[in-house]
């Protein structure tokens, strides 16, 4: 999924579109995404604490940085950048949070919809159970 | 949209989504009632435009997208 607010502040090259494309694609597979990602060296504080995971497209030392976000059944994209958003302090401070929360809201929703339609579910079956005797 | 009493709780069903208020006991007034469904209604209709699928984009349009959004930035 692509967010509302989806943003790309870097001119990328071939290669970079290129990695943009096939990690779209091991998201679709499931393939194994670690080959575009480097921990830094002082940790993962975007990951820590704004769950926050940024790839590197075109290879470990480019600077153009795909930001996402993972859900157990979505991958959320946040847009590309610099490293800008991991040097922030606090870190991740400008990114946009807006798409990201009303994307949550959804999947709440749908979970909420998924449960009532799960309870509905079982109250019928229950109504319908003969008694027993 | 339609309601209906589900165990002490109204059940509203508002263009696809499901969204329950508060029990019905603690709306004293219907104002305060009906501003909670409207808004209800209003979150549903932002939600719904939330995000954007691109897992069955090509991979031109997928790429085409991404320049579009570069040209913006």
């Amino acid at each position: 999924m692509q967010d509302d607010d989806f943003f790309v502040n870097v001119k990328l090259s071939e290669r970079q579109e290129a990695d943009y494309r096939l990690i779209r694609s091991l998201i679709r597979t499931g393939g194994d995404l670690s080959p575009f990602y480097r921990k830094s060296d002082t940790g993962d504080w975007l990951l820590k604490t704004r769950t926050v995971l940024h790839l590197h497209l075109g290879g470990a030392a480019s600077n153009a940085i795909l930001y996402v976000v993972q859900y157990p059944g979505h991958v959320l994209f946040i847009g590309i950048d610099t490293h800008v958003h991991l040097d922030d302090v606090p870190v991740g401070k400008q990114l946009p949070i807006g798409g990201r929360k009303r994307f949550q809201a959804e999947l709440q929703l749908a979970h909420e919809d998924d449960a009532n339609r799960l309870a509905r579910s079982v109250a019928s079956v229950k109504a319908g159970k003969p008694k027993p005797g | 949209m339609c309601a209906m009493s589900n165990a002490g709780r109204t059940t509203y069903a508002v263009e696809g989504f499901v969204l329950r208020t508060e029990p019905a006991k603690k709306s004293r007034n219907r104002g305060k009632a009906h501003a909670r469904v409207l808004l209800a209604r209003i979150d549903a209709a932002i939600a719904r435009q939330s995000g954007r699928d691109i897992t069955d984009l090509t991979d031109e349009e997928l790429i085409a997208d991404l320049r579009r959004h570069q040209e913006r930035g």
